[in-house]
């Protein structure tokens, strides 16, 4: 019996394009090159760990995709989107509905609730009727395993359960990229754990992830890994064009 | 309906920061207070005052005649455009309180119950007064010390000391008060006035005209052409008077106190306001992470800038709804004050509405605009720069300054700190000496503005060089004058003037003069006087005084100035003597306070008037040390000029000017302590909200501090030091501050003298600020201080 001919893979579509980025900074001690040249895409869907040492860059690449910060020089596609097009206003409106974005130091508003730090995002985009946001927000929380603490305020949480609700805030809109930057570099190990399951969970629910890390776990857990040192994608690293 | 996060967050915002949200809450609420109460005292006062006025039906203008018969009454009654006419009199009479003779006026009414013009109202006793009392003003029951169903020694110009019995009291909102003017006020009927020795005349003709009676170009052309028919008529027309229509005496003065207190209100709002950005900016800085967490998942730059808006929006409405209540009711009480004060009476303390649309849009507003910058800037932070902040640090090094500051040594590490960390934050450096410099600029110039005041009053003595100015009924010749005052022991020297009313005249003219039935308000005198008397130095404002060989040459005052404008000095001007126009070149101004006249020399006086050798005007100067002694001289040279026949119409002793100056100058004055009081303390607040945040956003660096090895005492000299020289620089451009901003004030403040305050700046305010910001900048900074270096080191490296 002849075996069924095998169907070549449809390319994935890009959920990031970076071409000759260039990032340069204004410093006290004069002038700073936090990217050199950087060309990188990343596929929807993909799960993608950006390694390197401190100060290589990792930071300032996430910030690039996010739209937190601009270029010097490149060009920038997110999401299907022209970053370089936007003025800070639509990149604030853009970034709202189609990057979340989780930090280090979790940086929740203190003064309000777990679920009110969910709902924020939802209230800035308008991205569903108000009476819908409190359910969502519950309902991400519950995703997450923090529905008990919704009413509680971050200061009385712990710190991977404070992780827990910045990703729920990061998924508040539905965005299709989810970003996280050193998400359990203030975390127990045990904790991490726990938090990177949950990162595993999203991509295999097919948003693309893009994490910064020193976690040498992730590595087993991603689909890739883009290394970076002193600003440069390094050429022998499954990195760099998509193949 | 639940509120949107954004909105959840703001109001939790005032409640974590409620230590800051109540200091500008309050800062706020005063400020409101403060312009609530001067604005609608403003409001209240500028219609009350009118109101009043115009309840008295004022006549559009007075001509002095001869005599007003009853033909002529009947003939001007019947003049085309002239609407109302009534016949009246006012007699310049003395009244004996205690020892002294003071200044009565006597006003003559023929009918009490027909009156329609210049109309006052009965408050209590008979009416009309029987024959031979009269019935007083109710202001000048204090004055003559004495009430209805007392009596007073009145003596009139052509008459003997007689006994009249107060038969009432009555309430004429014309005259500004007896205490004031130093006048006493009564109203007598023809009869009265007759056996107090005076022809029964009435030589006032009272006239409403027709049409606008606002019209001053109307009223004057009416006048003048009543006057010019009865002069063809054969009736001596002596002068014609036309007060400002529609305004009372002092309507000008109170409103423009009223405007310079009103401006330092707004000055103090608005310093509230700078108080409210500078702590904004404070809390901002230590926003700017949350910021970035909100841009981050998708908030725009409109949108946080909304929020904080909002903050301030609600903040200021909680001000206004505490302050603007408080200030209403204030203003009402304050317009009261200034109502029985000035002798009108407040009919209604309803506010214009005008007044509550510019308060609502300012207490809301005002700190919305001074703090919009912060809000702009803080609102485009972009989140990179946001997320990057922890509180150490920051771009200190990069600039030359920067460095400057780095290679100062020779200074103990401590006082090193200080000042470089002065200089780590430069915009919220500016923002908190601009908010200090600002509080103690305005509180120096409140007290400068108020010691000016002092000083102007005190120019009455300070330029007069005799005790008591006695004006006779008549000129009388010199020599009778000085062999009356030989024999009166403790005179140490006399001058005799000639003194005449006056008004701009016009060759083949009649001319108007600017003056009020109470023969003060808007009248100026012709004095002739030696050019080099001993009895007056006048600051010269413009030009020169009298020279020995001056003929035509005359000297005014700034009040004179004005109604003969647009003249000025080197043109030539007419003034009438007795009727008749003389001509004359302006040589010079000079303040004169306590009065405001003409100077000619006596040569020329005498040469234009055809009278040498005669004086109405002795300025007398004692040999005595003490008042009492003064006094009693004083009293002795009055008898003496009485005994020898001489009629002496007004003596003025130079205490009883001085006091009335004062009694002009006391309610603005204290209407100032009380403005520059609540500028210290909004200032105060200021200081120490600024102080304490500085101090707390510096915990953790603090808290680095001490984990290396820094003792608690040493940060609190970096702190407190920090604290003071910020205190001590505010000061000192509070100071150069306050120099132009006593000069504005005392422009403004000086018209009721005419010209502006003396340039004063006061030293125990200076040094009474200087002490304060030293003193609340030092516990400002030392509480916090204390307070964080007691934290566990812990602690205070994880606090944010």
């Amino acid at each position: 019996m002849k075996a069924a001919a095998v169907k070549p893979e449809a390319p994935k579509a890009l959920a990031v394009r970076m071409r000759d980025v260039v990032k340069t900074y204004e410093a006290a001690a004069g002038e700073f090159t936090a990217l050199h040249d950087v060309s990188l895409e990343i596929a929807q869907g993909d799960f993608v760990a950006v390694v390197g040492k401190s100060g290589s860059g990792k930071s300032t690449l996430l910030n690039m995709i996010a739209g937190i910060d601009r270029p010097s020089s490149g060009e920038i596609s997110v999401a299907g989107t022209r970053l370089n097009d936007l003025s800070e206003s639509m990149l604030a409106r853009w970034r709202g509905k189609n990057v979340g974005i989780v930090f280090q130091f979790f940086q929740l508003l203190p003064t309000l609730t777990v679920a009110e730090n969910v709902v924020l995002p939802m209230d800035f985009g308008a991205t569903y009727p108000v009476r819908e946001r409190r359910p969502r927000a519950l309902a991400l929380l519950e995703r997450v395993g923090i529905a008990d603490q919704a009413d509680k305020l971050p200061a009385t949480l712990s710190g991977g359960q404070q992780q827990r609700a910045a990703i729920a805030r990061a998924l508040a809109n539905g965005p299709p990229i989810f970003l996280a930057d050193e998400p359990t570099g203030n975390l127990d190990s045990h904790t991490a754990g726990l938090i990177l399951e949950l990162f595993t969970g999203l991509a295999g629910a097919g948003t693309t992830l893009v994490i910064v890390t020193h976690e040498r776990e992730i590595a087993t857990l991603v689909n890739r890994v883009v290394l970076l040192a002193d600003g440069r994608v390094q050429p022998d690293t499954p990195a760099g064009v998509s193949p | 309906m639940t509120l949107d996060t954004r909105w959840k967050k703001t109001l939790r915002d005032i409640t974590g920061y409620r230590g800051r949200a109540l200091a500008l809450f309050v800062a706020l609420a005063v400020g409101i207070f403060t312009v609530s109460t001067m604005l609608g005292a403003y409001g209240i006062v500028r219609r009350e005052i009118t109101v009043n006025y115009a309840r008295t039906s004022p006549a559009s203008a007075t001509i002095e005649v001869g005599e007003v018969t009853p033909s002529v009454l009947a003939s001007v009654r019947q003049f085309p455009g002239v609407a109302v006419a009534e016949a009246r009199a006012v007699v310049e009479a003395r009244a004996k309180v205690g020892d002294e003779w003071m200044r009565m006026l006597l006003f003559v009414v023929d009918d009490f119950g027909g009156m329609r013009l210049n109309v006052f109202n009965r408050d209590s006793g008979a009416w009309p007064p029987p024959a031979g009392s009269m019935l007083i003003e109710r202001q000048a029951i204090g004055f003559l010390m004495a009430g209805e169903g007392q009596s007073v020694t009145v003596r009139t110009p052509h008459g003997s000391p007689r006994v009249v019995p107060i038969a009432g009291v009555v309430h004429d909102t014309t005259l500004a008060p007896a205490w004031q003017e130093q006048t006493g006020y009564g109203y007598i009927t023809r009869e009265t006035l007759q056996s107090l020795g005076e022809p029964p005349v009435l030589d006032e003709l009272r006239i409403l005209v027709e049409g606008n009676a606002m019209s001053t170009a109307l009223i004057d052309a009416k006048a003048v052409e009543l006057a010019t028919a009865l002069k063809g008529q054969g009736i001596e027309v002596h002068s014609v008077k036309v007060p400002p229509p529609g305004q009372h005496p002092h309507q000008g003065q109170i409103l423009a106190s009223l405007r310079s207190f009103l401006s330092l209100s707004s000055l103090a709002l608005v310093l509230s306001a700078i108080l409210v950005a500078a702590v904004l900016n404070a809390i901002l800085a230590r926003q700017v992470r949350e910021i970035g967490i909100m841009k981050a998942v998708g908030a725009r730059s409109g949108q946080i800038g909304v929020m904080y808006g909002a903050l301030l929006l609600a903040l200021g409405a909680a001000s206004l709804a505490v302050g603007l209540p408080l200030g209403v009711v204030a203003s009402g009480r304050l317009a009261q004050r200034l109502a029985d004060t000035m002798n009108f009476t407040v009919t209604s303390t309803a506010i214009p509405a005008w007044v509550y649309a510019i308060l609502i849009g300012a207490g809301l507003l005002m700190p919305l605009v001074t703090s919009l910058p912060a809000i702009v800037t803080a609102s485009r932070t972009s989140v990179r720069g946001a997320l990057g902040v922890l509180g150490v640090g920051g771009a200190f090094g990069a600039q030359r300054f920067d460095r400057m500051l780095t290679s100062l040594g020779g200074f103990a590490l401590p006082f090193l700190l200080a000042v470089r960390n002065m200089f780590r934050r430069r915009g919220r450096l500016v923002l908190s000496l601009a908010l200090l410099a600002a509080g103690g600029g305005l509180f120096m110039t409140a007290v400068s503005v108020r010691d000016g005041w002092w000083a102007m009053a005190d120019h009455v003595t300070t330029d007069r060089a005799y005790d008591a100015n006695f004006l006779l009924t008549e000129p009388v010749p010199v020599g009778r004058i000085r062999q009356a005052l030989a024999q009166v022991g403790g005179i140490r020297a006399i001058e005799v003037w000639q003194n005449n009313q006056t008004a701009v005249a016009r060759k083949g003219r009649v001319d108007v003069m600017r003056t009020y039935p109470d023969r003060g308000h808007g009248s100026f005198a012709l004095l002739g006087v030696p050019p080099q008397t001993t009895m007056i130095r006048f600051p010269v404002i413009e030009g020169r005084w009298l020279a020995r060989d001056d003929i035509d040459a005359v000297v005014l005052t700034p009040h004179v100035l004005r109604q003969v404008a647009p003249a000025k000095v080197g043109d030539r001007i007419f003034l009438s003597i007795e009727g008749k126009p003389t001509e004359w070149k302006i040589v010079g101004v000079v303040l004169e306070i306590g009065g405001g006249g003409a100077y000619v020399s006596s040569a020329g006086y005498a040469r234009a008037s055809g009278s040498e050798g005669t004086g109405r005007d002795i300025r007398l100067a004692t040999a005595a040390s003490r008042m009492d002694e003064r006094d009693r001289v004083v009293r002795a040279a009055e008898r003496a000029l009485d005994e020898a026949g001489i009629g002496v119409q007004r003596s003025m002793p130079l205490g009883r000017l001085h006091a009335a100056m004062v009694g002009h100058v006391e309610v603005p004055v204290r209407m100032l302590i009380a403005a520059s009081v609540l500028l210290a303390l909004i200032g105060g607040l200021g200081l120490a909200s600024m102080v304490t945040v500085n101090v707390l956003e510096r915990t953790r660096e603090l808290g680095v501090m001490r984990a290396i090895g820094a003792k608690p005492g040493v940060i609190l000299k970096v702190i407190v030091g920090e604290g003071v020289l910020i205190a001590s620089m505010s000061w000192f451009v509070a100071l150069l501050l306050s120099l132009p901003l006593t000069r504005a004030l005392g422009l403004l403040a000086g018209h009721m003298f005419g010209a502006p305050l003396p340039f004063t700046i006061s030293v125990a305010a200076a040094i009474g600020w200087l002490g304060l910001v030293l003193i609340v900048a030092a516990a400002a900074s030392a509480v916090p201080a204390l307070r964080a270096s007691r934290l566990v080191v812990r602690e205070a490296l994880a606090y944010e």
